[in-house]
């Protein structure tokens, strides 16, 4: 049934992507204009992702699939993923150094488990350390945040 | 310049201080990631790309190839004394490696991969530098009906190579494309699929796309599956001497994983993964004592670590002689390439001597250099394992954070990371390879421009893209490997069914 939600989604996002494309300036085959080729895109997506419906209905696959995640491990990952999207929206507003502190002590308390005092100290000169490295001596300009 | 004159003119350009060091950082970093389960050298290479810019295009590649090819011969060292692939290539070696090490035979397992690798490491550059030129050469001849034929049979091949399933394989090429026509088209600069952002309209850098897929994937993957605690088996010096009957039983699967190693590189996929399981078959069958492979053989551990060495210098190749690239990590060179500003293409060897002689020349220098650093350091290397994983993944991400960033200092290459690393995890999930999506983001724009300018030739005549000779040539090749495989089953199906009592098996 996941399988089938993939196959659909699939579709779905191959058919939006082709409807996009057809509304660019398509030309002719002596003239092909800039919608040419993204339309031949769309078409191969369409036929791909119907061909893999049609071919899993019909030969499901075996072993292969979404295994249901543990209560724990779901909760790893959603800590990680949570510490990158956190990471995104936070930078413009705090800058690097502190949001790579909170990311980092969220990362390593929700992975590792570590204890409170060796996670605050990785995370500050976690921060401090790789701030220096690649915002001062590489120059990357890092948004500056409020401190 | 022929390829001795070539050769002494790159040694001068890699023996340069700033050469060596980025060839000595390059391979040890390749061995460090080789070492680590998890970060693979495609990561490390999207990872350490930004951090290239201030260099020289030549230190740059010469630093990102060490990382390709020093991941190869570390990848050994997990697989033999912990029995966990440092990365894909080295699966193969974990079956005789391991067994090895637990009769006490480590030692010697290492020394035969680090040597073997060696060999095919060496072996594989005189075939780069002899191909590579010869190639470029007659591509001097393509037009832009070859280059589109090439990149569509590139994809064919690499989506029946992939493993899994083909239209599997398909779809991921199709998405491939689809993130290569994201911004300005390459003819008329027409915006495409931008929604009116700026950043947009310069289309999705590759650099995070390969780090979200292949480094924060993976961290996922090592997130799920929690804290790991492996038992390391201890290796001493006087160990790493094999026997004589080891040596002389090494020495042939070591030849024949070279050069099987490199042709398989030449091809597109995952050459130096299927390099492997082609020695390993290879050896088996040739064996007269088929029975010890899967017991500790030391031919299983000695032809696969050449060939999936020998595999790194075969896809060198087209990436060097015809500016295609053709699996994730050569992609990565590729950018590298054209973000110090230099073409690619058959004119590199010629417009770009030191580029293209100098990274040759660092491949033998990078060779000596590896055999060194895992023979006697071995110990060193595996004391990496004991860095607790949540420390190393939290780390990883942050530096996938910061490269990110640090491309175009845009906010969109993060979100374009974090996006792609949940897609690489769904992938991984899913057990689909996202080799195929990567390569045509690259080959994407090449195609397009290629076919526009064909069709533009032959004002909308399609028989010019078809009926040339070597166009008609590569589609054949394509249209063989694409199809070849589902026709034999199905004549053998139909064999099978007409004969004498036959009866189809599922």
């Amino acid at each position: 049934m996941r399988e089938r939600a993939w196959g659909l989604g699939f579709l779905a996002a191959s058919g939006a992507y082709l409807a996009a494309a057809l509304g660019f300036p398509l030309g002719d085959v002596a003239k092909p204009g800039p919608g040419f080729f993204p339309v031949g895109v769309g078409v191969f997506l369409c036929l791909a992702a119907a061909a893999l419906m049609i071919g899993r209905r019909r030969d499901p696959p075996a072993g292969a699939g979404v295994a249901s995640l543990s209560r724990d491990a779901r909760a790893r990952v959603s800590a990680t993923l949570l510490g990158l999207v956190a990471f995104c929206l936070l930078l413009p507003w705090l800058g690097y150094p502190v949001c790579a502190f909170l990311f980092i002590a969220l990362l390593l308390r929700r992975l590792g488990g570590a204890r409170w005092p060796g996670v605050l100290i990785t995370a500050v000169l976690g921060a401090l350390v790789s701030y220096y490295l690649f915002g001062v001596l590489l120059g990357v300009p890092f948004p500056a945040g409020p401190f | 310049m022929g390829p001795l004159e070539g050769l002494v003119y790159g040694f001068g350009v890699a023996l340069t201080p700033a050469n060596l060091f980025a060839c000595f950082v390059g391979v040890l970093i390749g061995t460090i990631v080789g070492v680590l389960p998890g970060i693979g050298p495609v990561g490390a290479m999207a990872l350490l790309l930004p951090s290239t810019y201030a260099l020289s295009p030549t230190t740059a590649l010469i630093m990102l190839a060490g990382i390709y090819y020093g991941a190869m011969y570390g990848g050994s060292t997990t697989s033999i004394l912990v029995n966990v692939p440092g990365e894909a290539a080295s699966v193969v070696t974990t079956l005789d490696g391991y067994q090895m090490a637990r009769k006490g035979r480590a030692g010697a397992a290492l020394a035969v991969s680090a040597v073997g690798s060696f060999v095919a490491g060496t072996l594989g550059v005189v075939g780069l530098m002899l191909f590579a030129a010869w190639l470029a050469d007659a591509a001097l001849q393509f037009g832009p009906p070859e280059y589109f034929a090439l990149s569509v049979t590139g994809l064919a091949v690499l989506s029946r190579l992939s493993g899994g399933s083909v239209l599997v394989a398909f779809a991921m090429v199709g998405l491939g494309l689809a993130i290569g026509t994201v911004g300005m088209e390459p003819i008329s600069g027409y915006r495409r699929f931008t929604f009116g952002s700026t950043q947009l309209s310069q289309g999705l850098e590759l650099v995070p796309i390969i780090m979200g897929l292949y480094g924060v994937a993976e961290v996922l993957v090592l997130a799920e599956e929690g804290l790991r605690r492996s038992e390391i088996m201890k290796v001493r010096m006087r160990e790493l001497f094999p026997t004589r009957e080891e040596w002389r039983r090494s020495s042939w699967p070591i030849a024949r994983g070279s050069v099987l190693g490199f042709l398989t590189g030449l091809v597109p996929g995952p050459s130096t993964v299927l390099a492997t399981f082609i020695s390993y078959t290879v050896e088996r069958r040739l064996s007269k004592t088929p029975e010890r492979f899967g017991t500790g053989a030391i031919e299983g551990v000695a032809g696969p670590e050449a060939a999936n060495n020998g595999a790194t210098a075969g896809a060198m190749v087209p990436l060097l002689s015809l500016g295609i690239p053709f699996s994730p990590a050569t992609a990565i060179l590729l950018g590298a390439l054209v973000i110090h500003g230099i073409q690619p293409g058959p004119m590199l060897i010629t417009n770009q001597p030191a580029v293209f002689w100098g990274v040759v020349a660092s491949m033998y220098i990078g060779n000596v250099l590896l055999l060194i650093l895992n023979l006697p350091l071995v110990g060193a290397f595996v004391s990496i394992l004991r860095l607790p994983q949540h420390v190393l993944s939290t780390f990883v991400l942050l530096l996938c954070l910061v490269g990110a960033f640090s491309l175009s200092n845009s906010f969109l290459d993060l979100w374009v990371l974090v996006a792609m690393g949940l897609l690489g995890y769904l992938f991984r999930k899913l057990a689909i390879d996202p080799a195929p999506l990567i390569v045509a983001v690259v080959l994407g724009p090449v195609m397009e421009k290629t076919l526009r300018q064909t069709l533009f030739m032959a004002h909308g005549d399609w028989r010019l893209l078809a009926f040339r000779p070597l166009s008609l040539a590569l589609f054949s090749i394509g249209a063989v490997v694409l199809l070849g495989p589902p026709i034999a089953a199905a004549l053998r199906r139909r064999a099978a069914v007409s004969a004498p009592g036959g009866t189809v098996s599922s």
